[in-house]
Formats: C-alpha cells, sequence, structure tokens
C-alpha cells in the first residue's frame, strides 16, 4: 500500500511557492525588490491555512508497513502553524529591508520558505534520517541567509563561523545517533523506545556516550552553553530579518524536534539523560542572562537573551512529562509573537537610522512614542512581567519544572529571569530617560506600524487570556504521550 | 595477538596504515603533504568498509572522499596563500587537547569493547571464533529474496527512505543557489 501522500499537502504548497517565488523574479525584472518578499508572505500563509485543516489528524506517514517516518498530529499542527505564523512575519518585515539593503530578493525569499519548510520536516519526524536531513534542510538555508548581507565583512563572519560550527554539530549529532542506531537496531523512534524499554544491563555506556553526542549536536542548533559561542556574531552579522528568524524559526523548530525525539524514542532511558539536559539548562540561563548584562549592541543583547530563553526551554525537555510539552509549546509560541515584536521595531529603527547599538535608541520616546511603546511592550514581555505574554508562559514552564522533580532547576530559572528584569530595563531607560542624540521624530511605515500592532496585541491577549492557546498547546503536547 | 584469517591479516595492514597517515595529516608541517596523508588514510577507510562487506559504501568513499573532497582540498590550498602561513598550527591550548583527545578515545574505547552491539542484519557467513567479524551481508527484502548490500540500499533508497531522499535534493539545490550566489560577482562589479 502506498504511504498517504496527502499528508504533506503544506510541504508541497511551501516548495511549489518557492519555485514560483524564484520564476517570477527572474522573469520579471522590472520588479521592485520588496514584491517576492510579499508574494513569498502569501506562500506561507497559504502553508499554514493548508496547515489548520489537518487539526484533530492523528496519522503516520508510512513508508513501507510498519515503519512510520513521520507523523501527523495535533503537535505537527500545532508546531506547523507557529512556524507559518513566524514566516509570515519574518516576510513581512523584511520586504523594506531587502529593498533597501540586499540584492537577490526572489532568492531571498525563496531560502525564507524553503527554511519553514525544512523546519516544518523536523517536527513531524518520527525517523531519526528523516528528522536528520530535515534539520539539515533548515541549517543549508540559514548557512545562506546568514551570510546573505555578501558586501558586508560581518555576514560574511557570520556566515562562515555559522556553517563551520553548524557542520562540526551534524557530525556530533550524527555520530549519536549512529551509536543509538547501533545499540538499538532500528531508526524509528517507536522501534528505539521499545528497544529502550526491554534493554540490557551493558548498553548502559554507549547510550550515556550517544545522549551526551545528541544532546551537544543539537545543542548546537537551539545555542546552549556551551555551544552557544558563535550565537552572538551570527545574530550581529546576519541580515537583521534573518536574526529574527534565527532566534524564532531555528528554535521553535529544533525544539520541536528535541522534544519529540527525546519524549517519544528516548523516554525509556529518561534517568540517563534527565541529568545532563537540566545541567546544561542551569548553565545556559545563568549564562545567557548574566552575559547579556554587559552587552551594548541590541543584537548581542538579543542573542544572548534568547540562550537565556533556551535555558527556560530545556527545563521542559528535561522535564518530559505532558505538562512540560503543553507549556514548551506555549512558551514558544508567547516566545515567538514577543521576539518578532522586538525584531519588527528594530528592523523599522534600522532601516531608517542604520544602527543597531543600544546607545542610539536614546530618547525614542521622544522621537517615535508608538516604537517606543511596542518595545517596552516586548521587553516586559520577554522579562516576565504580568499581564504580559511571558509572564503567563514562563510561569507555566517554571510550574511544570517543579511538577517534574527539578525543584532546584526551576529555583535558577526564577533566578536567572530576575536578572534579565535588569538589562530589558536599561534598554527601557535608554529609550525613555536619556535625551535623544538626534533630533527630529520620524514615522513608522504603514504596513510595518500595523505588523507591530497585531504583534503586540497578541503579546497581551496571550498574557491576559492565555485560555484558547493554552488549550490548544495541551491538546498538542497529549498526542506525544498517548501510549 | 592470534591470527585467524586473511581478512585479519588485511585488517591489521589497513589499520596500521592509516592510523600513521592519520598521524601524518596532524603532524605534518607541509599542508599538501597533510593533504596527501588524509587521501591516504580515506581510500584505507573505504578497504575497511569493503572487509565489512558494505561495498557500496566503500565505493561512495571512494569517489567522493578519495576523489572528490580530496581534490577540493588541493584546490582550497591551491587557490589561496595557506600554504605561506607555515609553522606549527596548534595554540596554547595544545595540553587540553591532549587532555580532552586521550579522555574521548579512552571513552570511546571502553564503550565499543563492552557493549553488545545489535545485529540488525541477519548475517552469514561469520566465522564464530574471528575477533574481527568478517560477514557478508545479506539482507531479504519483503518478498523473502536475498539481496545484496547494494541492492538493500537501493531498494530503502527509493521505498521506505523516498521521502527523505527528496529532501535532500532540496537540500542540495539550497546548497547550490546559496553558493552560486555568494560566490558570484556582483554584475557591476568587477572581479
Amino acid at each position: 500500500m502506498n504511504p498517504d501522500y496527502s499528508l504533506l499537502i503544506p510541504e508541497y504548497i511551501l516548495a511549489v511557492w518557492a519555485a514560483l517565488v524564484v520564476a517570477v523574479d527572474v522573469m520579471m525584472p522590472k520588479l521592485r525588490r520588496d514584491v517576492p518578499a510579499y508574494l513569498a508572505a502569501l506562500g506561507a500563509l497559504a502553508a499554514g491555512i493548508a496547515s489548520v485543516l489537518y487539526i484533530d489528524v492523528n496519522k503516520g506517514f508510512e513508508a513501507i508497513p510498519g515503519v512510520t517516518i513521520m507523523h501527523v498530529d495535533d503537535y505537527t499542527t500545532y508546531m506547523r502553524v507557529l512556524l507559518c505564523g513566524i514566516a509570515v512575519f519574518i516576510l513581512l518585515m523584511s520586504a523594506q529591508f531587502v529593498r533597501m539593503r540586499l540584492s537577490h530578493a526572489g532568492e531571498y525569499s525563496a531560502i525564507v520558505l524553503v527554511a519553514t519548510l525544512g523546519g516544518m520536516l523536523m517536527v513531524e519526524g518520527t525517523e531519526l534520517i528523516t528528522s536528520w536531513i530535515a534539520l539539515e534542510l533548515l541549517s543549508f538555508c540559514f548557512y545562506t541567509l546568514v551570510s546573505f548581507a555578501r558586501r558586508e565583512l560581518r555576514s560574511n563572519e557570520a556566515g562562515l563561523k555559522y556553517m563551520l560550527l553548524g557542520a562540526f554539530s551534524t557530525a556530533l549529532f550524527l555520530y549519536g545517533l549512529s551509536l543509538i542506531y547501533g545499540v538499538t537496531g532500528t531508526t524509528t523512534y517507536d522501534g528505539i523506545a521499545a528497544a529502550l524499554s526491554n534493554r540490557g544491563e551493558d548498553l548502559t555506556l554507549a547510550l550515556v556516550v550517544g545522549f551526551v553526542f545528541i544532546i551537544a549536536g543539537l545543542g548546537f542548533k537551539v545555542a546552549a552553553v556551551p555551544f552557544h559561542m558563535y550565537t552572538p556574531d551570527a545574530y550581529q552579522g546576519a541580515p537583521l530579518p534573518i536574526t529574527a528568524m534565527l532566534s524564532t524559526t531555528s528554535k521553535a523548530a529544533a525544539f520541536a524536534l528535541f522534544f519529540r525525539l527525546f519524549t517519544t524514542a528516548f523516554l525509556p532511558a529518561h534517568e540517563e539523560w534527565k541529568w545532563m539536559i537540566a545541567l546544561i539548562a542551569a548553565v545556559t540561563m545563568m549564562w545567557g542572562n548574566l552575559v547579556a548584562l554587559q552587552q551594548t549592541n541590541l543584537r548581542r543583547l538579543f542573542a544572548y537573551s534568547s540562550i537565556g530563553q533556551v535555558g527556560f526551554m530545556l527545563i521542559a525537555v528535561a522535564a518530559a512529562t505532558q505538562d512540560a510539552g503543553s507549556s514548551l509549546l506555549f512558551h514558544m509560541a508567547g516566545y515567538a509573537v514577543t521576539n518578532l515584536a522586538a525584531f519588527t521595531i528594530i528592523v523599522v529603527f534600522f532601516n531608517r537610522e542604520g544602527s543597531d547599538e543600544i546607545a542610539d535608541l536614546a530618547g525614542l520616546a521622544e522621537r517615535q512614542p508608538f516604537l517606543a511603546l511596542a518595545m517596552v511592550t516586548a521587553l516586559f514581555s520577554l522579562a516576565g512581567m504580568p499581564l504580559f505574554a511571558g509572564f503567563f508562559t514562563k510561569f507555566m514552564l517554571f510550574v511544570s519544572g517543579w511538577d517534574a522533580g527539578l525543584e532546584w532547576l526551576s529555583g535558577v530559572a526564577v533566578v536567572a529571569s530576575l536578572i534579565s528584569l535588569y538589562y530589558y530595563l536599561m534598554v527601557i531607560r535608554q529609550m525613555y530617560v536619556i535625551a535623544p542624540r538626534v533630533p527630529g521624530r520620524f514615522r513608522t511605515p504603514a504596513l510595518l506600524w500595523g505588523v507591530i500592532a497585531v504583534l503586540v496585541v497578541g503579546v497581551f491577549f496571550l498574557g491576559i487570556w492565555p485560555a484558547p492557546l493554552l488549550d490548544a498547546a495541551d491538546t498538542a503536547a497529549a498526542f506525544l504521550f498517548r501510549a | 595477538m592470534q591470527i585467524h584469517s586473511t581478512e585479519q591479516v588485511v585488517f591489521y595492514l589497513l589499520a596500521v596504515v592509516a592510523v600513521a597517515a592519520a598521524l601524518g595529516v596532524v603532524f605534518a608541517q607541509d599542508i599538501i603533504h597533510s593533504a596527501l596523508f588524509l587521501v591516504v588514510t580515506l581510500i584505507l577507510t573505504a578497504g575497511v568498509y569493503v572487509l565489512l562487506s558494505a561495498e557500496f559504501l566503500s565505493l561512495v568513499q571512494v569517489l567522493v572522499y578519495g576523489g572528490g573532497v580530496s581534490i577540493l582540498v588541493m584546490f582550497a590550498v591551491m587557490i589561496t596563500r595557506v600554504r605561506d602561513a607555515r609553522g606549527p598550527l596548534d595554540g596554547a591550548q595544545k595540553p587540553i587537547a591532549i587532555v580532552a583527545g586521550l579522555a574521548i578515545v579512552t571513552v570511546l574505547v571502553l564503550m565499543i569493547s563492552r557493549t553488545e552491539w545489535q545485529q540488525a542484519i541477519p548475517a552469514v557467513n561469520r566465522p564464530d571464533e574471528s575477533p574481527v567479524r568478517v560477514q557478508r551481508v545479506i539482507t531479504q527484502t519483503d518478498k523473502g529474496q536475498l539481496m545484496s548490500d547494494t541492492d538493500a540500499i537501493g531498494h530503502d533508497l527509493f521505498t521506505t527512505f523516498a521521502v527523505p531522499f527528496e529532501v535532500a535534493s532540496l537540500v542540495l539545490l539550497v546548497a547550490l543557489v546559496g553558493a552560486i550566489y555568494l560566490a558570484r560577482g556582483e554584475e557591476d562589479e568587477v572581479t
């Protein structure tokens, strides 16, 4: 019997649309350079709508009978919609930026779509090779995108560092996968779980070494300490919308893979890897938030802030319970909305001023009150203040860690979260207290004004009335633990 | 150490030379010599694959690593000025690197020797006493026919792994577009 190819319709849409965007760009050389981005945004929207149709579908993609290499369930659907939504916003904030600063808008937009496609495959993969090749697709897209501003030395440097470390981490990850395959004799998640739950005594060392390699490889991809070294440079050098994408798409997809792999395939060996991830989580959140304190560049600040967030998200992976899963999904959505808002603001500011130094934000409240206010919303949400999205999502995450017996880790997380408040407040102080360096008000372009407004409303919506999304996340996570 | 079979003799020969060449890669002063040593190591690894009856893998190893990758390395050496930068390439971290390297080797050796690895593929003709397991890998299709290693890989690639295979073509496409975009000169740029 043939596998059910109709399960992958959102992926087909993205792939075909990406080709279409390139074709349109090639055929119509007179096209304004922001048009491909808008066109691609439509494609991402279409794929997102197609993904919604799969709500409550629960079906495996059986390549041959008995071998499920992908699984479409509510977990997949939730992440697919989230990734497509992120892509829409990334492309909208890219349009002006690409027109002003980059060439080859068609290729740029197409690769953003293909990256989203890679992320979606990472989410639904339930077989090691499938998940790995999807991860590679995402990574290759980012190697290209990070160095897309090829006339800027910083972008070249960022691209090179990202690619070298990315290749290295891929090798580690693959070596880990080969060890797991050697121990269990299969590459499907179900098969691995079955093999691990009735394993012999002599396998522990090989398993632990395999987990170490896999966690190190994935640690590179999500930028957990001590595998985070490339992050600040990549964030600073990449074209700005790509920085936003690195901190949202790449993290969301990698965590979705991380969580699915560890809670379906490796759950029977939970005791062997729980402590590793908990340790990395603690180090990551402290280190990210402490180093963020000394940053003077907005993008490097966000790089370290995102490293801190990775630490929080790792709590959920270490806990590996259904509650942890739903709070991870919930936190990811809240974090994505918040970060997209923050980066759209930075893009508007950068398009206008050509600077991303924190010092240059001085007096933004006077020059453009709307941007400053929106930025405050985003920063408070990232810091986890009540009423904003970040409070609820972080709270759920910490509680799920506490319930899973990681009380100390939740304690560390609260401290790290408090530290983060300081550097977010420093940015706010810069905008509201310090007098502007350059006089003169300016306006936000209408479209980006709308985008920011939508995202800010989203931040408040999730903060004040989280129930609908939390329910969705709960249903989604339940699918991983149905067995 | 007792020698049981011809395969073993061949294996130890390959292994010793491969490791020696690998050391050559690290310790050679001239980067061209390093690159040549690397080719030796890679091709001898293909020999080990042959001993494991993974003939397809060994062929790919020769084509991709022995051919493609080593030529790429040579081109990189030729085009860049890396040859001018002579002298040792290691820095102050050398002692730490040695300790870390030894630690990893110890753990890996312990792990490999202690673990009872899965025999995922039904193997026949395995000499029972030989510490180096030489196996003739024969896989069965779903219809019960016996297939060689190459047949089995082809079969799997187009049934079980058809979708990942297609995704791999997307990966190549993105890599191609990215490489051309990054390497090509701008229209208005003199290269």
